[in-house]
């Protein structure tokens, strides 16, 4: 674990030079990971509670688990607009050395890529861990939050390289 | 819909605490450009430190469901739990930078000596002192759950991680700038 958030590290020293020069995008980096993780953790203990309780069957199929896959969707899609319409009013005020439009570009694409990405791992860790006998509970939750951390980092890398530098 | 009725608010609450710990990460520009590579130990010392919480907090929750809390900060359980916490963050803080200093090499990225000593000590004074300050604040969460007789379960787990991402930042921060400072 600690081994990958050190990657996220490297991930965020190779860009460092723009995060220094646009100080928003590393002001972004705790918030989208928290908020990768959040949706992670609703949603995985949502799953964990179906498949104890015998609401959720464990299979990629069963209906209640696409319902809340969708529901997790949703709620990272509303959850970072918000906030990048947010930050993109806030630039308004403030200077953020990047235009309006590169801040919710850089935020909306990140979140959809944070949001697909960890709802993707939340599932499979839970369904994994469940089949092998292995309480959900245990396992996902310290799983999903680093590598979610790591995703988010990831993704941001991406779009800032993207949006801004291209 | 009603579990985003629920959850909504709930992620937005956490957006505010992340983007609390994002302004102690924005200004803390000089100091990322003071100590190069600073940058690397970050996301792993918050991942680590919320993992850390959590599972303090989960089990003083547990304990107290057991009954076992009940001379307060003198019981044994608690005593444990604030020790294993604090050796554990210590551990794992003198680890960060070796995996950082291994990554690096595999990466073909240079760190200067005198960088890599002042991330160690950075590293493990910050892990140290993040390790007692939220170990005693894991505990004061779970009794004020007690208290206001809510779920400590439900409170500890993200309430902790947010709080520990600010200050774990804070400290970061401060160490940082005395001890970058002192040697770079």
């Amino acid at each position: 674990m600690a081994f990958i958030g050190i990657l996220g590290g490297q991930v965020l020293h190779s860009i460092e030079e723009y995060l220094l020069t646009f100080p928003v995008f590393l002001f972004l980096v705790p918030l989208m990971n928290d908020l990768g993780g959040n949706l992670g953790c609703v949603l995985a203990s949502r799953v964990s509670s179906g498949f104890h309780s015998g609401y959720i069957e464990a299979h990629i199929k069963d209906k209640e688990l696409t319902e809340n896959m969708f529901i997790t969707l949703l709620m990272g899609l509303i959850t970072f607009l918000t906030v990048a319409l947010g930050v993109a009013v806030s630039s308004a005020v403030i200077d953020l050395s990047t235009t309006a439009l590169n801040l919710i570009l850089v935020i909306l694409g990140a979140g959809v890529i944070t949001t697909v990405g960890t709802m993707i791992i939340t599932i499979t860790v839970s369904l994994i861990s469940y089949k092998k006998r292995l309480d959900p509970d245990n396992i996902v939750i310290p799983v999903l939050t680093t590598l979610a951390d790591l995703l988010s980092i990831i993704s941001i890398f991406a779009m800032v390289w993207l949006v801004v530098i291209n | 819909m009603r579990v985003m009725k629920e959850s909504l608010p709930f992620l937005f609450l956490c957006a505010a605490g992340g983007a609390a710990a994002g302004l102690v990460l924005g200004s803390m520009e000089y100091i990322f450009e003071l100590v190069p590579g600073l940058i690397v130990l970050v996301p792993a010392m918050i991942d680590m430190r919320g993992n850390i919480s959590s599972t303090m907090g989960s089990r003083l929750g547990s304990a107290h469901h057991l009954g076992l809390m009940e001379r307060g900060l003198g019981s044994s359980i608690v005593k444990e739990n604030i020790k294993s916490t604090v050796a554990l963050s210590v551990l794992l803080a003198s680890i960060l930078p070796i995996l950082f200093w291994f990554t690096s090499f595999a990466l073909s990225i240079t760190i200067e000596l005198r960088a890599l000593i002042a991330i160690y000590l950075i590293s493990i004074s910050t892990g140290f002192t993040t390790g007692v300050l939220l170990s005693f604040i894991s505990y004061f969460a779970v009794i004020m759950s007690i208290k206001y007789d809510l779920d400590p379960d439900n409170l500890s787990g993200p309430a902790l991680t947010t709080v520990g991402d600010v200050l774990t930042l804070l400290v970061l921060f401060f160490f940082a700038y005395f001890i970058g400072g002192a040697i770079l």
